[in-house]
């Protein structure tokens, strides 16, 4: 083994997370999440012992940050008999991840979507009206009533357009 | 806006209050289960969308973190350019102000500026390193997996500018119907 190319590798290893990491900070997620996150990536197969020794975080640290991939599906996890750990694997490949944000943020503005519209109606309440504050909730929900559908309105586009170049492409969809 | 406006803004009333912690609980578990958010800057960051202006005080009140807490927070929200920063006149004291709703900035969902700014070229000389060393690929544990993550990264990033730059100009012509956004 070249002791030059395994340092080598080892600093793009290191230089990747943060990278990563960067990425997951400009999404405003916590720098340790991001962190951990940016190890499950370029990793894949990880045990918290693996996570921990590596980025030196805390134990609790590095289990929320696993539960909370797992609930939103970024990662799962299996049991090995051999070492008596679990085992974090990424749930398919970066595009598939991003591919299922695009797919969780319809979801999101369609619940965001009820509330506002919930909300509006609590509003029209009149003995609300000369409240203090009232009009800070009113103006916020009035933007959002616009803001949704048009979100709403570009993703669908973008999602026909991502389709429609897959199928140019040939790729399965 | 004066000191003293500016907190008779702060203090709503009860009914108000309630209804706007409803809000912000649902805005800020959407954002922690659908971006991956960290809690405290979300809960930090919605309180602007309703207050749009507020001292590092008046959030560790509504939102009960500790003094070090919101300054790091705010902090954090100052790098993302979701919020400024002024002095408030005659006091030492800043004021922290959000001018557009994020939802109003696709940039809000892919900070397309800070991605710009150095991270692809990062990623291309961190390929060039890479490219240095596979002679020894079959020796290195998950050299292939480090390769395909930098080429992802590298095809994500370099469409990412493209695709919000489609979202601004579609979003901005459907806004500029709008009164409530003429400063977009």
């Amino acid at each position: 083994m070249n002791e030059e190319a395994r340092d080598t590798f080892e600093e793009i290893q290191r230089e990747l997370v943060e990278i990563i990491a960067e990425m997951g900070y400009q999404k405003g997620r916590s720098n340790k999440f991001s962190i951990i996150v940016a190890y499950v990536y370029i990793l894949g197969d990880v045990t918290q012992k693996i996570l921990q020794d590596r980025t030196k975080f805390s134990l609790s640290t590095v289990s929320n940050a696993l539960n909370t991939l797992e609930e939103n599906d970024t990662v799962y996890k299996k049991y090995n008999q051999d070492d008596h750990q679990y085992h974090y694997f990424l749930n398919g490949t970066l595009s598939d991840i991003l591919g299922r944000n695009m797919g969780d943020f319809q979801t999101y503005f369609s619940q965001l979507s009820k509330k506002i519209q919930e909300v509006g109606e609590i509003l029209k309440d009149t003995r609300l009206y000369d409240k203090k504050g009232y009009d800070n909730i009113k103006e916020f929900v009035e933007k959002m009533a616009i803001l949704i559908p048009a979100f709403q309105n570009l993703m669908i586009k973008y999602q026909l357009s991502t389709q429609q170049h897959r199928k140019e492409e040939g790729s399965p969809k | 806006m004066n000191e003293k406006n500016h907190i008779k803004q702060i203090s709503f009333d009860p009914e108000i209050l309630e209804i706007e912690e409803d809000l912000v609980n649902f805005l800020v578990d959407g954002m922690i289960k659908y971006s991956g958010r960290d809690p405290i800057l979300s809960r930090t960051m919605t309180y602007f969308f309703t207050r749009k202006n507020l001292t590092q005080k008046e959030l560790q009140k509504l939102t009960s973190y500790s003094a070090g807490t919101i300054s790091k927070t705010t902090r954090q929200l100052l790098d993302l350019n979701l919020i400024e920063k002024s002095f408030i006149p005659g006091t030492h004291k800043h004021l922290y102000r959000m001018e557009e709703l994020p939802y109003a900035k696709p940039s809000y969902l892919m900070n397309v500026e800070n991605l710009l700014g150095g991270i692809s070229v990062k990623l291309e000389n961190l390929k060039g390193k890479l490219k240095g060393i596979k002679t020894y690929q079959d020796e290195l544990d998950g050299f292939e997996k480090v390769e395909l993550i930098l080429n992802q990264l590298l095809t994500i990033i370099k469409s990412v500018p493209q695709f919000v730059e489609i979202l601004n100009t579609e979003l901005k012509g459907y806004l500029q119907k709008y009164p409530q956004f003429t400063s977009f």
